[in-house]
C-alpha cells in the first residue's frame, strides 16, 4: 500500500483546502469585480502639466459648502469648444460630447450605498486633509483606470477609494467622531 | 482505484473548510446584504454635478421660499431660504419632501373621460360642448382653490365671456379677506380652533414670533396647538361663537363666565391682541379689541379681489363645474359641491394631478403637473400684511400628457396665450408699477423693483416681490367680515343624531406631527377613515376601540374605523375634513 493510498482521505482533504484557498485568494478577487472602462481617455497629467490646472480648478467646494464633484460639460467645453490637438480620442470627445452638449457618463470610483454620507467640506476645511491622502497620485495619472464594479452589489471596489476600515482608522488616529451615525445617516 | 464518491465528499469537505479562510463567504455575505439596493425599479439618485436651485412652494398658501439641492437636474433635498420674508428660512414637513410628490402612484397620467383614457383634444371638445349646452339658468363654475393668482385672472376672463359664469372658492380659501396679520407686533392671540402652532399662515413666521405673543387656544379637542398654548380653554363643539361673545362682554366687564373673564384679562394685559378663527362673533370681538387697521392687528393690503364662496352659490344651479385641485391643503367638501350641481345633468371636470379627491366624482379628469413639475406662481403669502408674488420655477421634468389648469381654460377660451405668457404679463405689470421691493433667494438681499433691470429673470432665479404697506383709507372693525374657523352647528343634537361631528387635524403630510414634535398616539395609528371618539362616548354607543362603524349625519353616511382617544371631548366624533354637524355612530 502506497503512502497516497494509506492517507488518501487526508490528502484529498488538504488538496480541497489548498484549491479553495487558491481560488478564494487569487481567482475570487478577480472574478468578483467587473472592470468597466471610462468613456473618455482622460489624462490628469496633461491637464495639470500642460494646461497648468490645479485640483481645485475642477474639483472645488461651492459657496454653500457643497462639493462640486466631477465637472460638468460646461467646464470642459470652456477649453474644448475647439479640438485641443489632433488625436483621435480628442476628436471622439468633441464629436461625441462637446458638440452635442452631452454629459460624459463617467464611471465613478467611489460609488457606495446611499446611506454612506461623506462630506468633502468637513475633510478639507476642518481636517485639512490633502487630496493625495485619500486619492493617492490620481491627479498625476496618464489615464483613468477602469472602474471596478462589484458584480453582485453593483458598488465600487476600486482601490482608488477608501474602504470603511481606512475611514475608521483615520478617524481613530485623529480623534474624530467614529460612531456609526458619523457616516451612516 | 478510481475517484470514488467518498473521495469527492472528502475533497469537497476540504474545500469548504478552506473557503472559510478566504474572503469568499464574508464578501458574499456583505454583497448579498446590499444586493436589493440596486434591483431594477429601486429609485437611484442621479450622479452628476451638484447645484443649488431656487423655487417657491405652492403646496399651501404660505408661499415659502425653497432652496433645492440638485444632483444633475434632479432635486434631492429641499430646504428653506434664509431670510425669506414669509418663511424665515423654514419649510414645513410637507414642504421638505415636496419633491417626492411627483413619484406618487395615485397621480393622473392621462386625460380621462368617464374613467377611460382619451386624447386631450377630445376632452377639450367634450367640455366645450357641455359648456355650450348650458342654458341661461345653468351656470358654468370654476372652483379656484387659491384666488388672487394670475391663473385666477384667466378663469375670471373666461367666465366673463359666458352667459352665466361663476368664479368661486372653497370654504376658508380667503380666511381674512383683504387683511393680513401684523404678527410681528401682536402680543396676544385668541385662537378659536385655528392651528396656530401647527402649520397656520407661514409656519416659519409664526415660530419666529412665538416668544412675543401669548396664545390662548379655544378648542373642543386637546390638539397639538392646544397643548403648546399658554392657555387652553376647552369648549363644547360649536359653542366657539358663544364663547367669543362672552369674551367680548367680559372686555367691558359684563359677564360672569370665569373662563371668559380670565381670557379678557389676558387680552387686556397684552395689547395689541387679536382673535382668529371662529365666525361672525370673532369679527365683532376683534372690533372690540380695536385690532383692525392698527399695528399688531389686522392690516389691509392692496391685492384682494372678492370671490364668491361655493357655499353661497345656489343649490342645483351649476351645469358645468371645473375644479382645480392642484393646490394641497384641506380636502374639498364633495357633499357641498354635489348640492350645487344640477342633478343628473351636470358635468364635473377635475383639473388635478391626483386620481383621488374630486377626480373620483369627475366626468373628465385633466391631469395637471405636480408641484415643481411646471412653472407656477405663489400669490400673497397667507397672513401677509402686504401683497406679494413669486414664481415657482419647475425643478422636475414633467411626464407627457399633462396640462396646467390655467392652460386648459385658455384652450377652452380659444386663447392663443400660454400660462407662462400670463405670468410674464403679471411680472411686467409689477415692473411697470415700480412699487415695492424684491427679495432674491440666492443672495438673500432686497432691492427696489425699479432697481432690478430684468425682473422676470430675477423671479425665475428665485425671488419674491412684496408690495408697499397700504396706509391710505379708513378701516373699520366691521370690515373684517370674513373669518376662518368652524361655523356653529346648523342643527342641535337630536335623539336621532345625539353626537356632534367635528373636524380632526389633517393627516400627514399637511398636518404632520413633525411640525410641533407632538404625537397623539391615536394620530400615529390613525387610518384614513378614522373616527376618533372619547372612550366613554364609544362605549355608550356600544363600540370598541378599532371597531368598524357607520357615521350618519343629515348629509349622508360613511364607513369609519373607531379609534378611542381621551383627548376628544365626550359627545363628539372627530373625523378629518368634516364640517360641524349633528351625527350618530353605530357598529357596522
Amino acid at each position: 500500500m502506497t503512502v497516497f493510498q494509506k492517507h488518501r482521505g487526508q490528502i484529498l482533504f488538504v488538496a480541497g483546502v489548498l484549491v479553495a484557498l487558491a481560488a478564494g485568494w487569487r481567482a475570487f478577487p478577480v472574478l468578483r469585480f467587473q472592470r468597466v472602462p471610462q468613456p473618455v481617455a482622460f489624462s490628469h497629467k496633461i491637464h495639470t502639466d500642460k494646461a497648468g490646472a490645479k485640483c481645485e480648478d475642477c474639483h472645488f467646494l461651492r459657496d454653500d459648502g457643497a462639493w462640486a464633484g466631477i465637472p460638468a460639460m460646461d467646464k470642459c467645453s470652456g477649453c474644448h469648444a475647439q479640438p485641443m490637438g489632433t488625436s483621435a480620442e480628442e476628436k471622439r470627445f468633441i464629436d461625441g460630447y462637446v458638440t452635442p452638449g452631452r454629459e460624459v457618463p463617467w464611471q465613478v470610483y467611489s460609488r457606495q450605498p446611499e446611506n454612506v454620507y461623506f462630506s468633502h467640506a468637513a475633510h478639507i476645511k476642518l481636517a485639512h486633509l490633502d487630496c493625495r491622502q485619500c486619492h493617492g497620485a490620481q491627479g498625476e495619472s496618464e489615464t483613468l483606470g477602469p472602474a471596478r464594479v462589484d458584480r453582485i452589489s453593483g458598488y465600487s471596489g476600486s482601490p482608488h477609494f477608501q474602504d470603511m476600515n481606512a475611514c475608521e482608522d483615520c478617524h481613530r488616529q485623529r480623534g474624530a467622531a467614529n460612531s456609526c451615525l458619523a457616516c451612516h445617516k | 482505484m478510481g475517484f470514488t464518491r467518498r473521495d469527492l465528499l472528502t475533497f469537497t469537505g476540504g474545500s469548504a473548510a478552506g473557503l472559510m479562510f478566504t474572503p469568499v463567504p464574508w464578501s458574499l455575505l456583505r454583497d448579498t446584504a446590499v444586493l436589493s439596493e440596486n434591483w431594477p425599479g429601486v429609485p437611484q439618485p442621479l450622479h452628476g454635478e451638484i447645484r443649488t436651485r431656487y423655487s417657491t412652494c405652492t403646496l399651501c398658501p404660505a408661499g415659502c421660499g425653497v432652496r433645492a439641492r440638485c444632483v444633475g437636474d434632479r432635486p434631492v433635498s429641499l430646504a428653506g431660504v434664509s431670510g425669506h420674508p414669509a418663511s424665515r428660512g423654514v419649510l414645513c414637513p410637507a414642504g421638505l419632501v415636496g419633491h417626492h410628490l411627483a413619484f406618487c402612484r395615485d397621480r393622473a397620467a392621462e386625460p380621462l373621460a368617464n374613467g377611460r383614457p382619451v386624447a386631450i383634444e377630445r376632452a377639450l371638445a367634450g367640455v366645450s360642448a357641455a359648456i355650450a349646452a348650458c342654458g341661461a339658468r345653468e351656470s358654468v363654475a370654476i372652483l379656484d382653490p387659491r384666488p388672487g393668482r394670475a391663473a385666477s385672472l384667466v378663469y375670471r376672463r373666461f367666465l366673463a365671456g359666458l352667459p352665466s359664469g361663476v368664479h368661486c372658492a372653497p370654504p376658508n380659501a380667503e380666511p381674512y379677506g383683504a387683511f393680513g396679520i401684523d404678527l410681528e407686533n401682536t402680543r396676544a392671540i385668541l385662537s378659536f380652533g385655528a392651528p396656530v402652532l401647527d402649520g397656520w399662515l407661514s409656519p416659519g413666521r409664526v415660530l419666529a414670533n412665538r416668544s412675543h405673543f401669548q396664545l390662548i387656544q379655544v378648542e373642543p379637542a386637546y390638539s397639538r396647538t392646544a397643548s403648546l398654548a399658554d392657555l387652553w380653554v376647552p369648549v363644547l363643539p360649536g359653542s366657539e361663537d358663544g364663547f367669543a361673545a362672552a369674551v367680548a362682554r367680559a372686555l367691558e366687564g359684563e359677564t360672569s363666565d370665569t373662563h371668559a373673564t380670565e381670557v379678557a384679562r389676558i387680552l387686556l394685559r397684552n395689547k395689541p391682541a387679536i382673535a382668529v378663527g371662529g365666525g361672525a362673533a370673532v369679527a365683532t370681538l376683534n372690533a372690540k379689541l380695536g385690532s383692525v387697521g392698527r399695528p399688531g392687528g389686522f392690516l389691509p393690503r392692496r391685492d384682494f379681489t372678492p370671490v364668491t364662496g361655493i357655499a353661497s352659490v345656489p343649490d342645483r344651479s351649476i351645469g358645468v363645474l371645473l375644479i382645480e385641485e392642484t393646490a394641497g391643503g384641506e380636502p374639498l367638501p364633495w357633499d357641498l359641491l354635489r348640492r350645487k350641481l344640477i342633478p343628473q345633468d351636470s358635468v364635473v371636470v377635475a383639473l388635478t394631478p391626483w386620481l383621488d379627491g374630486c377626480a373620483r366624482h369627475a366626468d373628465y379628469v385633466i391631469p395637471a403637473p405636480m408641484y415643481l413639475e411646471s412653472l407656477d406662481e405663489a400669490p400673497t403669502p397667507a397672513g401677509s400684511t402686504v401683497a406679494g408674488f413669486s414664481l415657482s420655477p419647475a425643478l422636475l421634468t414633467a411626464p407627457p400628457k399633462l396640462t396646467p389648469p390655467a392652460e386648459f381654460v385658455l384652450r377652452l377660451a380659444h386663447d392663443s396665450a400660454t400660462y407662462p405668457d400670463i405670468l410674464k404679463q403679471r411680472v411686467a405689470a409689477i415692473k411697470k408699477d415700480g412699487r415695492g421691493t424684491v427679495f432674491t433667494y440666492p443672495d438673500a438681499k432686497s432691492a427696489r423693483v425699479r432697481d432690478i433691470p430684468d425682473l422676470w429673470k430675477a423671479m425665475l432665479g428665485g425671488a419674491v416681490w412684496l408690495d408697499e404697506p397700504l396706509h391710505s383709507g379708513t378701516v373699520r372693525g366691521a370690515d373684517l367680515q370674513v373669518c376662518a374657523g368652524p361655523p356653529g352647528p346648523a342643527l342641535p343634537p337630536t335623539p336621532e343624531y345625539p353626537l356632534l361631528l367635528i373636524a380632526a387635524d389633517n393627516p400627514p403630510p399637511h398636518g404632520s406631527p413633525l411640525m410641533s414634535k407632538l404625537y397623539r398616539e391615536s394620530g400615529l395609528r390613525r387610518p384614513a377613515n378614522a373616527a376618533t371618539v372619547h372612550p366613554k362616548t364609544g362605549r355608550d354607543q356600544g363600540l370598541e376601540d378599532g371597531a368598524r362603524a357607520i357615521v350618519t349625519s343629515p348629509s349622508g353616511k360613511f364607513p369609519v374605523q373607531v379609534i378611542f382617544d381621551a383627548a376628544v371631548m365626550p359627545g363628539a366624533i372627530e373625523v378629518v375634513g368634516q364640517a360641524i354637524s349633528p351625527a350618530s355612530i353605530r357598529r357596522a
